[in-house]
Parts: C-alpha cells; sequence; structure tokens
C-alpha cells in the first residue's frame, strides 16, 4: 500500500511537473510574439509595413476540390506570383474546426503576419486567435465578425446566378427548373431565389409555369448525394434545367450523359447545367449552358496591396468589409476561360435558340431576344464603377441600395439600374412556410437583408 | 511454413517503439515515392511537431483523456469504439448546461464543472445503453458501439436543427455561441484550457486508482484475462461488463465539454461534419499504449505531435508556386496508417514466430 503511495505521488508529481514545463516551454516558444504583443494591444501611434508580407491561406477543404478551395487556391497562387518581390505565401488545408487554433498557432510562431481564414466555420476560431496575436492581420471570408485585426470578405454570386435564371427559363420546356443546394443557408437561399427571380422573368413571358425545384444535399462536397439529388429531380419532377452548389463536378458529367442520351432519342427531356465555381464547361460540352466562376485574386491582390501601401494595419480593420458583385470582377457569368482570357459566357451550342427566343424587356418595353437580354443586364451589373468602393465597409453597405443620383441636372448612376432583388416580391419563410413575406414594388433589399435572408420566392419548391 | 506461439513474448515496450520509428521511416518513404516529398521537409515537420508542446497541448488533453477512457474498457477486453459516441452525447448535455440554463449566469465556475460533469453522465448513459444488450443479449459491442456513434450525430443533428436552432445566428443551421463566461479559459501560451488540463490529472490519478486499488478494477482486469475466473468466485460477469464500458463512456464523454467549452463553443449542424474524431484517433492511442495507463500520454503525445507536423509540412512545402497537389493534408494519415500497420505487424511479431519447415 505504501509503495502504491508512493508510486501515486510520484505519477501526480510527473504530471504537475510535466504541466509546469509545458507551460515554460510555449512561454519561451511564443515568447518573441508575446512580448511585442503585450507592448502594443493599444492602438500605436506608428505602423511600418513589413518589408516582406507572409500570408497563409487555411482552407477547410482540400485544394483539389476543383470548387471552392481549389478557386480560393489559384486566388492565392496569382497573387503570389504578381507580389513575389514581397510577398510569400504558404497554405495549410482540410483544416478542421478543432484545429484551426494550432494551425494559426503554428503559422504564426513561424513569422506569418497575414492569414485568410475561408471558411465560415472559421469565424469564432478567427476572432479568438486575433485576441491572442493582436499584431496579426486576419481576414475571414464569408462571416460578420470583425474587430481591429479581422477584416471579412466575400464575393456574392447571385447577379450571375439570376443571368443563369434568364436562360434556365428559356431552355426549360417542361418549367420545372432544379436546384441542388448544399445547404439552406442564407448564401444559398439568396442564390436560389435570384436563380428563380430569372428564370421566372423568362419563362412567364413565353407562356411556362415555372416552378424551381430545390433538393437539400446537407454537405458541401458530397459528388454521390449530388448526384443522386440531381437524378431525382430530373426523374420525378420532369427538372430539365439545373442549377446547383456543390463543390464537385459529379452533376456536371450526369447532366452530360442525360442530355446525350435525350439527343440519341433514349430518353424524353435532357438535363441542361450551369456550372458551379470553377469553369465546368469541359466536363458537360453538350449539357453546360453557362455558370458561375469566381476570382478570388481580385479581393487578395486588393487586400495586399493595401497592406504593403500601409493602409492596412493590424489597428483598422473592424470596417473592413469586401461584399463584390459583378461590377468588380470578382465574380463572373460564364462556365469556360479560353487560353487567351475570354470568357465563354453561354456555351455556343445554346446561342442559336437564345437567339431566336423574343422577350419583352421589362425596363425599357423593348422587344429583344433572351440572348440580347442576357447581354444587357449582365453589361448593366458589370457597369457600376461607383459601387465598388461602397462594397469595401460594413459603414457603407447601405449606400448601395442608392440607384442614382442628380447633379446639375444629370443622372449618376451609384447601383446598377436594375437589381433582381426588387420588389413586388412575394415568398415564403423558410421555417415556416406560412408565414408569409411581401416586399412592396419597387422596394431594392440591400447588403443587410440579402446576407440573412430566410425566405423563398413563391414558385421555389423544397422538397427536404 | 507453421505459425508458433512464442513462448517468451519479446518486451511489450519496445513494440509501440519500433512501430514509431519504422512507421516514420515507411511514411518518409511512401511520401518521397509517391508525392516526391522531400524527406528533409518531412522530418523537420516532425521534429517541429514534437518539440512544440504548446501547440500540440489541446489535441494532446483531449486524446489521453479519450486513451483513458478507451483504456478502461479494452482492459475487459471490451471493445468500445463508441467514443465518438460518448463525446457527442456528452457535447450535447454540456450545450443544454450552456444555453438552455440559467447556471452561467449565477455562477460561472459551477457551470463550468456542471457540464464537464453532466457530459459524462451522458456520455456513460450512451455506453450503458450499449453495455447492456452486450451484457445481456451477447451482442457483439463493436457493431453497437460503433453504429450507436451515428444515431448520437443524429440526435444532435434532430436537435440543431429543431429546438435548439440558434437565434443569432444568421439563418445559418447551429445553436448560439455558449456565454462567453463559460468559454473555459485557456493556459497561456498553449492550446488547452485550465478545464482540460485539471480534468486530465483528476482522471489519470482516478483511473490509475480505480485500475490498481479497487476491487472493481481488480474484476475487470480479470474480466478481460479470463472472465471464468471471474464467474467461478460468484462475480457476475455482465455487470462486470456494464461497468467496464459505462466508466469508460463517463470518462469519454467529458471530451464533449472540453470541445464545446475550449474549441467550438457552439454545435453546427451537421455534427458528423464537424467533428474533431477524438473518439476514434484515441482508439490508436489506446493501442499504441499497450494498455498500460502511464503509457497512455506518452502515445498521445505522439499521435497530436504527428496532427502538428502535419500542419507543420503543408506550411513548408504549401507555398511552392505552380505546384498543386502537394501531399497536403493527407500526410498525417500517411504517418498514422503506417505507425498502426506496423503496430499491428508488429504486435503479431511478438507473440508468433513464424517457422520453416523444409520437407525432405
Amino acid at each position: 500500500m505504501s509503495r502504491n503511495a508512493l508510486i501515486g505521488i510520484f505519477i501526480i508529481v510527473l504530471i504537475i511537473v510535466g504541466a509546469a514545463a509545458f507551460y515554460a516551454g510555449t512561454l519561451y516558444a511564443a515568447g518573441k510574439t508575446t512580448s511585442t504583443a503585450a507592448t502594443n494591444t493599444a492602438t500605436p501611434t506608428t505602423w511600418t509595413p513589413p518589408t516582406t508580407i507572409k500570408a497563409a491561406w487555411i482552407y477547410v477543404g482540400p485544394v483539389g476540390d476543383f470548387g471552392w478551395s481549389y478557386m480560393h487556391d489559384l486566388g492565392r497562387r496569382i497573387v503570389a506570383d504578381l507580389f513575389k518581390d514581397w510577398l510569400k505565401t504558404t497554405y495549410v488545408e482540410s483544416v478542421s474546426e478543432d484545429k484551426l487554433g494550432q494551425t494559426i498557432d503554428t503559422l504564426v510562431s513561424q513569422g506569418y503576419n497575414v492569414i485568410f481564414t475561408t471558411s465560415f466555420e472559421f469565424m469564432d476560431g478567427t476572432i479568438a486567435a486575433a485576441k491572442k496575436y493582436p499584431n496579426v492581420m486576419f481576414f475571414h471570408c464569408s462571416g460578420y465578425k470583425r474587430a481591429h485585426n479581422v477584416g471579412t470578405y466575400f464575393a456574392d454570386l447571385y447577379q450571375v446566378y439570376y443571368l443563369d435564371g434568364l436562360i434556365a427559363g428559356a431552355l426549360t420546356k417542361t418549367g420545372n427548373i432544379g436546384y441542388v443546394a448544399a445547404y439552406t443557408i442564407p448564401e444559398v437561399v439568396r442564390h436560389i431565389n435570384a436563380f428563380a427571380i430569372g428564370a421566372e422573368e423568362v419563362g412567364k413571358q413565353l407562356g411556362k409555369n415555372i416552378k424551381v425545384h430545390v433538393i437539400e444535399i446537407g454537405a458541401w462536397f458530397a459528388p454521390d448525394k449530388a448526384k443522386n439529388a440531381a437524378e431525382t429531380l430530373w426523374k420525378n419532377y420532369d427538372v430539365d434545367v439545373l442549377a446547383y452548389t456543390e463543390d464537385s463536378t459529379a452533376i456536371l458529367q450526369l447532366a452530360e450523359q442525360i442530355t446525350k442520351d435525350y439527343e440519341a432519342g433514349k430518353v424524353d427531356h435532357p438535363l441542361y447545367v450551369f456550372s458551379h465555381y470553377s469553369p465546368g464547361w469541359v466536363y458537360g460540352k453538350d449539357a453546360v449552358v453557362s455558370g458561375q466562376i469566381a476570382h478570388w485574386e481580385e479581393i487578395y491582390a486588393d487586400i495586399l496591396s493595401k497592406i504593403k501601401a500601409g493602409i492596412y494595419t493590424p489597428y483598422n480593420l473592424e470596417h473592413v468589409d469586401y461584399w463584390y458583385l459583378l461590377n468588380t470582377g470578382a465574380v463572373d457569368f460564364g462556365c469556360w476561360i479560353f487560353p487567351n482570357g475570354t470568357v465563354m459566357h453561354i456555351n455556343p451550342k445554346f446561342i442559336n435558340i437564345l437567339k431566336n427566343t423574343y422577350v419583352t424587356d421589362k425596363l425599357t418595353g423593348k422587344k429583344m431576344s433572351v440572348y440580347e437580354l442576357v447581354m444587357e443586364r449582365y453589361r448593366m451589373f458589370k457597369d457600376a464603377p461607383m459601387l465598388t468602393p461602397l462594397q469595401l465597409t460594413d459603414l457603407t453597405h447601405k449606400y448601395e441600395t442608392v440607384v442614382k443620383i442628380t447633379v446639375d441636372n444629370k443622372t449618376i448612376f451609384i447601383s446598377t439600374p436594375f437589381d433582381p432583388f426588387t420588389g413586388p416580391l412575394e415568398g415564403y419563410k423558410l421555417k415556416n412556410p406560412s408565414e408569409k413575406v411581401t416586399i412592396p414594388a419597387g422596394e431594392r433589399l440591400g447588403h443587410d437583408q440579402l446576407w440573412s435572408i430566410d425566405w423563398f420566392v413563391n414558385w421555389v419548391v423544397y422538397h427536404s | 511454413m507453421v505459425i508458433v506461439r512464442r513462448v517468451k513474448p519479446l518486451p511489450y515496450w519496445i513494440i509501440p517503439i519500433i512501430a514509431l520509428l519504422a512507421g516514420i521511416a515507411i511514411s518518409v518513404i511512401i511520401l518521397y515515392v509517391l508525392m516526391g516529398a522531400s524527406p528533409a521537409a518531412v522530418l523537420s515537420a516532425i521534429v517541429y511537431g514534437f518539440t512544440r508542446p504548446g501547440v500540440v497541448a489541446k489535441t494532446f488533453v483531449a486524446l489521453t483523456i479519450v486513451g483513458i477512457a478507451l483504456l478502461v474498457s479494452f482492459k475487459g477486453s471490451i471493445w468500445n469504439i463508441g467514443g465518438e459516441g460518448q463525446i457527442t452525447f456528452g457535447l450535447m448535455a454540456a450545450t443544454w448546461v450552456a444555453l438552455f440554463t440559467a447556471l452561467p449566469y449565477i455562477n460561472p465556475g459551477l457551470a463550468q464543472v456542471s457540464m464537464i460533469l453532466l457530459a459524462m453522465v451522458a456520455g456513460g448513459i450512451w455506453a450503458l445503453l450499449a453495455a447492456l444488450p452486450r451484457a445481456y443479449l451477447g451482442l457483439d459491442e463493436v457493431p453497437v458501439t460503433l453504429i450507436m456513434n451515428y444515431i448520437a450525430y443524429y440526435i444532435v443533428d434532430i436537435l440543431v436543427r429543431g429546438p435548439w436552432l440558434g437565434k443569432h445566428v444568421y439563418n445559418y443551421i447551429r445553436t448560439d455561441t455558449i456565454p462567453a463566461q463559460v468559454m473555459f479559459p485557456q493556459v497561456p501560451g498553449t492550446t488547452m484550457t485550465w478545464d482540460g488540463l485539471f480534468l486530465l490529472i483528476i482522471l489519470f490519478v482516478g483511473v490509475w486508482y480505480l485500475l490498481r486499488n479497487t476491487s472493481i478494477g481488480l474484476r475487470i482486469r480479470i474480466l478481460g484475462n479470463n472472465p471464468n475466473l471471474l464467474r467461478s468466485s460468484g462475480i457476475s460477469v455482465p455487470l462486470m461488463i456494464i461497468v467496464a464500458l459505462t466508466i469508460s463512456g463517463f470518462i469519454a464523454g467529458s471530451v464533449g465539454a472540453l470541445y464545446l467549452g475550449g474549441d467550438v463553443y457552439r454545435i453546427s449542424y451537421p455534427v458528423e461534419a464537424h467533428t474533431a474524431n477524438y473518439g476514434y484517433t484515441g482508439i490508436l492511442v489506446a493501442w499504441l499504449s499497450m494498455l498500460e495507463l502511464i503509457a497512455v500520454p506518452i502515445a498521445a503525445y505522439i499521435v497530436s505531435a504527428l496532427y502538428t507536423a502535419g500542419i507543420q509540412y503543408q506550411i513548408l512545402v504549401g507555398g511552392h508556386l505552380g505546384q498543386l497537389l502537394t501531399a497536403g493534408s493527407a500526410i498525417v494519415d500517411v504517418f498514422i496508417g503506417s505507425i498502426l500497420l506496423m503496430y499491428t505487424i508488429l504486435i503479431t511479431i511478438s507473440e508468433y514466430k513464424i517457422k520453416i519447415i523444409v520437407k525432405r
């Protein structure tokens, strides 16, 4: 018994000594950063940007997903090459939420002073790490929490989905359009609505009864689930045009197969599709109509050059909130980028059909082909230079809904003359479908309403 | 060729050490041959991982506790694969205390203790549910505990989608964040929390005492070696199975509270996509420890250091221009897979001898 007690005491002492050693060891290891952090918690009077900026990207998935993380990493590689004189970059992929803290610790211990965390899940972890390292600059993608050294950024696709919707409304024969959603979070709900609004705008004029059928698969990257959901929509709901949010190319390949079968006369309706996030035309040259493309390098180049110039410091990021749309070039409308840099907005296979389908532009009352309408709207969204400065901070988002200002009897456009999320719109709440939502005629939804949107327009049907 | 049981097994402590070294050596070769990863970078990443206790600390604490938990049931030859489900149930219980009781606002210290204790009770109950069919129906506990992991995930998913859905979450499917006063305070300079450190010490000493100085501990050990002896001395074997598995789940459940209070501060849907998989990694830790309590922290440290090494390796190589697919995050899996494989091979060699008899 006494021997056992002695061993017990020995083990307890061992653990306590071990814990003390841990503590001492890490204080020593983190010594440099901790001590400078302590002196710099208050706003310093002078800030000198580091001569070499060491920037690190933290991804939630593998960069080989050819979707979300891949496009972020493409952005990283572009700015790394562009700014190679003063920028050193690295990345860590497939980081789960619980490993975020130690990933950031590891990066900071090696002198990385700008850290991009590119998943919504990293929001609270980024804020916690930013408190620990007040001299390091953090930029969190897709979140809404900021601090003096944490800025946020996002490039949104809702305008692009609206353009895709216009085309979908023209191409569908059954009137049933599909959408495979990863999760019905505000970002995806916004995209579904924009897509549905576009489809209805054209479809209604062509005498179609447009319904947008949505299946939620509960994963960002799940090729099998996405494929099954798309097949269900095509088979059970007569869907012949489809858009989606999922990070693989599975749906494109399925759509290509079905469309080929349709053209060979084996099945009675095709499945046309809009590629998501990265250019997907090669995966389905017969079925991919158009799609959405992201260019994160637009935002990364802006952030990093402002850090280099001393405009962004670890003490003034609390209002930095990028909300970039088509006008900035951070997103684009299309399904392929040719080696010479031009974008294939619409697969040439479908251009003729769209050029021969006529509708009336509800803005001007002019009769034009769907192709012209889509390109007109695209130019309108692209051509809004005054919008960009408003999209950079959380304080100025509210001015984005200002359409125009008249000075000296001249009209100066601030925002785009048209936005898909303009009343009259009627919808229902996701959580409680009996609760109706009405947007009065002429009212344009702004950043804050779109950011937390929780309702579907009436012709969206949610299936799971 | 025949396989013969060794009369004298090799000393047990030698196996994990050889497995570790051989596993790392094989990983380095695999990564070099298949991925073109520079052995120097891989080795320097490993050295980094092993020399940063502050960074490793959080994973170390969690894995040690899970390792201890599984050790209790493994000692009794009860193979608890359900650590993950027990942790998830613990996470659920701790979340309930933090979000749906007034305790955090009345006494934050008491609330933190209650989060941990209730998490343990929830983990214990979940393990008990798997123990009952094992004890009385003879249902194999391996598939039962494994399947119950998924049931636990889905129960929590239902809660998060339904009654527990947060009010300040911008329509994301998740609970609200727990109040700041019940977020476990961090030990400065490390990634671990004070709560985790104290819990680790208490559980370690507690289990050490349980296994060494109590009749329950003795019975669990006999259960593992010779259940017939228990039966013949009039002790209920089913009862001992229940005790072993429930204690195991009880301890594992606490990790759910640590995960909530020190890591994620809320539950996000779907919970199975937001788990740290400690319940599964803990199995590796328990095995590498050769079911010796004193070796559990060592095994946990090795595994957590390898995780840090994986992060460090990516940082070292991730910046090369034009190189898209590096070994990346898969490197940790290569390490751990190789080590486990070597371990399995060595454990066989240590107990059995292969003799080649040539027929004349």
